[in-house]
């Protein structure tokens, strides 16, 4: 047999002084890049923002006395390893706009026309890659489609504007008046599990956010009425369970989602919903009403996929890369493949880092 | 001290199998246990893959020594062999128990469970399992929320007999679980070819065996409001999903951290993805509570870089050298119980072994006689640096408190930069100290602070639960009442030490924790001396 000694350095010696294009710099961006680097790869971490972190940079921890595992933090941890890479190039502010080649790519850049101004946007204008992944994501469902008033009532949020007003600020007040609120409402599924928009899939990530964001804000603005309109439940993490059970004695939680929305003379949220237990149409006002906005296909992956050849799913998120259903070289993680947790982002990027060191190693793939 | 290449994968099903071919592959000697007969779940003939040395019915049964030169014992029919391994993977399957408890009911003719009638499918035809025109319930996370994994296995089911035969499907849960990829087009899929979707609400359904075995069950839809009545000619029942009942013993033997519920990785994020307390050891797939089967194979393949990364020294930076001067040393064990990642060897002498350890800092921290040193931890000079802040605050007017603030790298001090990217600033006269962990601050360190002119200490660590090193955050809260004990007898307010908790992402929490000790030591004024 082989030392082990031996095939490390093989390998080492096989993968040192390759490239890799990380497209996203969000947590499974930030995780396979990291990963990838550790063994020499040269890694290009491009992102369209101008900013590394992805959307989840934005969010607010949701520990009350202990940690409730929601991940935030693991994305200022994973930027923070990333930035001392030294074989870690962050491009910010940028984008692809056409690949050439098969196994070594030539890929041009060019800037995105985000943030323009502030990432002074100096990259190189071609990059070569012997392997590339795709991390970008997903964007996030704009809700002024449903008759909730969102865009309209400054009082009805989504719950990516409440994760960035509660990392922030610290509070969750009501955009209207700065005043906390006394009765809030998350409404779930909003653009998720939604058949007649074609959205035949559940976002995962709603129910915990919402749950943990709704103890959060009731520990932090004791008083605080929270009311949950769901379909279903969805399990989140180990802890599941537990912290569902908790949030029932002290969540109001309704199962129908609402028809409408309407605002009061105060700005407050006239919410109109189908009540399960007396049957009837039923009006309650809240002063914040949060959104949870379904996670939807990153808005520009046709476009993406058509640069670079790439496959996507019949739903517009990206085909994971296994059975050679991608091009060679060509790899997708995290929520570029559907709604994905933290968590479950971390260990796609893991596996697709996996898949591209074999690659590399010797430009096969199974 | 010798330092393996082989490895060592412990797990009776399919995802031990993924790893030991993943290793295999990269050319690394594997050892495969398969655990005692009694103890496999899934009894599926399993190829060991080429290079692999499978050890069938053996079990792990002692083990001593650390990352890179693990001493196992196996124990196969009563032959004890020893073996070394730089590596051990735990692979082990979960536990899926019949839940057919919950529901009041017994396995019968009628009554049974997925995994069997799964298993009967995959050998007879469709039709000849199901009576034509039967009526099928699947019964699902009733009192308790079902598992995603066991729910998208039941509706694939259920949407399998709805199309393929004449069987006539209620699906009945009480949360409809969607959460994995593909289950809501399976359900849309399922309801159009006819099933029917029941959710219980508060009322509980009632079953009653009928004279000829059928089980009929009343129940309240919450959605039509509506009581029901459905005599059922096969009831398929859900399953609970548990930590094997191996890993217990397995824990034991490697000293491993299990979460609440039995499996093997506390539900730390520091532990994403395949980590343990232990450097060297990794868990992957049913034994970290990862089901399905698509999950575990990825799962099989993350945990394969991880330890092909360890076994090359390439998971991590730096390594920080920790010696313990043994001219100082009293043996007084302090360091091998605070140690979280188990990396202090006690024979022949203490000694830290840098394969294991990671740096968190809890043994110097802790050590009474101070004998152990690590390279640039660099706190006792930021400590010094608080005395040669410029000009003199405690002088200026109004009173300008200078303060000291401890906090871990993982957390207080990557969210005192978010608080800096959000455009926060902090009063004048606060200097940041910057540790290995909340943990890596001795009692001696806070009081040094003082020493050197603060006039207010704060200690930031982890929040319970996110501590990378698992007991730094308490053993941080401790020292700091030690600390605050110490200044009262010295005639000091112990107010002026103050021990929060913070994660990486709380930027303007930061801040505010930060302000309101401002706030605190304005009020008391400057510290005198």
């Amino acid at each position: 047999m082989m030392s082990s000694d031996r095939a490390f350095k093989e390998l080492f010696v096989n993968l040192k002084g390759k490239q890799g294009v990380v497209i996203g710099a969000g947590v499974a961006g930030l995780t396979a890049a990291a990963a990838l680097s550790r063994w020499g790869v040269q890694v290009w971490l491009i992102d369209k923002a101008p900013v590394i972190g992805g959307h989840a940079i934005q969010f607010s921890c949701k520990a009350i006395e202990g940690c409730v595992q929601c991940g935030a933090c693991q994305v200022h941890e994973r930027a923070q390893q990333v930035s001392r890479q030294k074989n870690i190039t962050f491009v910010p502010g940028a984008r692809i706009v056409r690949s050439r080649g098969n196994g070594r790519l030539e890929l041009t850049l060019a800037a995105s026309g985000q943030g323009a101004g502030q990432s002074a946007g100096r990259f190189p204008d071609t990059l070569n890659a012997d392997a590339l992944l795709v991390t970008t994501g997903f964007t996030v469902y704009d809700p002024s489609h449903k008759p909730y008033g969102y865009g309209q009532f400054a009082n009805v949020l989504t719950n990516l504007d409440a994760e960035r007003i509660l990392h922030a600020t610290g509070a969750l007040a009501r955009p209207s008046d700065g005043r906390l609120p006394r009765r809030m409402a998350f409404i779930q599924c909003v653009g998720s599990r939604d058949h007649r928009i074609g959205h035949d899939w559940c976002s995962k990530i709603c129910c915990g956010s919402a749950l943990r964001m709704a103890r959060l804000v009731q520990s932090r603005q004791p008083g605080t009425a929270v009311t949950f309109f769901y379909i279903d439940v969805q399990s989140f993490g180990r802890q599941f369970q537990a912290i569902y059970d908790g949030c029932r004695e002290r969540i109001r939680t309704v199962r129908a989602i609402p028809a409408d929305i309407r605002k009061t003379a105060d700005d407050d949220m006239q919410v109109t919903y189908f009540d399960p237990q007396d049957r009837n149409a039923t009006d309650a006002v809240f002063d914040l009403v949060v959104l949870s906005a379904g996670l939807t296909p990153t808005a520009d992956n046709a476009v993406l996929a058509s640069v670079l050849g790439m496959r996507l799913l019949e739903n517009g998120f990206f085909c994971p890369h296994d059975n050679d259903t991608q091009p060679p070289g060509m790899f997708a993680a995290g929520a570029a493949l559907g709604p994905m947790s933290i968590a479950e982002s971390i260990d796609s990027a893991g596996k697709a880092a996996f898949d591209m060191v074999r690659y590399l190693d010797g430009g096969r793939l199974r | 001290m010798t330092i393996y290449s082989e490895t060592l994968v412990i797990g009776s099903g399919p995802c031990a199998s993924h790893v030991a071919d993943n290793l295999a592959e990269q050319g690394i000697g594997v050892t495969w246990v398969t655990g005692n007969v009694t103890d496999a779940v899934n009894t599926i003939a399993l190829q060991p893959p080429a290079r692999v040395n499978r050890v069938q019915g053996s079990a792990l049964v002692g083990c001593q020594g650390q990352a890179g030169s693990f001493r196992i014992i196996l124990d196969q029919g009563g032959v004890r062999t020893a073996h070394g391994v730089a590596s051990i993977i735990v692979a082990e399957e979960a536990l899926y128990l019949p839940n057919f408890s919950e529901y009041g009911l017994q396995a019968s003719r009628r009554v049974v469970t997925l995994s069997a009638i799964e298993a009967k499918a995959r050998d007879v035809a469709l039709e000849s399992l199901i009576p034509p025109e039967a009526r099928v319930v699947f019964l699902n996370g009733w009192r308790r929320d079902s598992h995603p994994a066991i729910a998208a296995r039941m509706l694939a089911f259920c949407l399998r007999l709805q199309k393929i035969s004449t069987a006539r499907t209620v699906f009945m849960t009480g949360n409809l679980k969607v959460s994995m990829d593909h289950m809501e087009a399976c359900c849309q899929a399922a309801k159009a070819a006819g099933a029917i979707f029941v959710k219980f609400g508060d009322r509980v359904p009632r079953m009653a065996m009928l004279d000829d075995t059928r089980v009929q069950i009343d129940y309240h839809d919450e959605t039509s409001g509506m009581d029901f009545r459905v005599s059922a000619d096969l009831v398929i029942v859900d399953e609970t999903v548990h930590a094997h009942p191996s890993l217990a013993g397995i824990a034991e033997i490697l000293r491993l951290e299990r979460d609440a519920t039995g499996f093997l990785q506390a539900d730390n994020v520091h532990r994403l993805s395949n980590s343990t307390n232990r450097r060297g050891v990794f868990v992957a797939g049913g034994s970290r509570a990862v089901a399905g089967a698509e999950q575990q194979k990825a799962d099989a393949g993350q945990v394969a870089l991880q330890v092909v990364e360890f076994l090359a020294g390439r998971d991590r930076e730096s390594l920080r050298t920790v010696d313990i001067d043994q001219g100082r040393c009293a043996r007084c064990l302090t360091c091998y119980r605070l140690c979280p990642y188990m990396a202090i060897d006690i024979s022949p002498r203490m000694t830290v072994v840098a394969q294991a350890c990671q740096s968190c800092g809890l043994c110097a921290a802790g050590c009474p006689n101070q004998a152990i040193r690590m390279s640039d931890a660099g706190v006792p000079e930021a400590i010094e640096a608080l005395s040669r802040i410029e000009g003199n605050p405690a002088r200026s007017v109004p009173f300008t408190p200078r303060l000291a603030i401890f906090g871990c790298n993982r957390s207080a001090a990557l969210a005192r930069e978010a608080a800096f990217a959000l455009g926060h600033k902090l009063s004048a006269g606060v200097t940041f100290v910057e540790g290995l962990c909340g943990g890596s601050f001795s009692v001696n360190h806070l009081l040094k602070a003082f020493e050197a002119d603060a006039d207010g200490v704060l200690l930031l660590s982890c929040h319970e639960g996110n501590c990378h090193s698992g007991t730094g955050t308490s053993h941080a809260r401790k020292r700091c009442a030690e600390a605050a004990k110490a200044l009262s007898w010295a005639g000091v307010e112990p107010q002026r030490i103050h021990y929060g908790t913070l994660s990486a992402s709380m930027g303007c929490e930061f801040v505010q924790v930060v302000d309101d000790f401002v706030t605190r030591i304005a009020a008391l004024g400057p510290l005198t001396r």
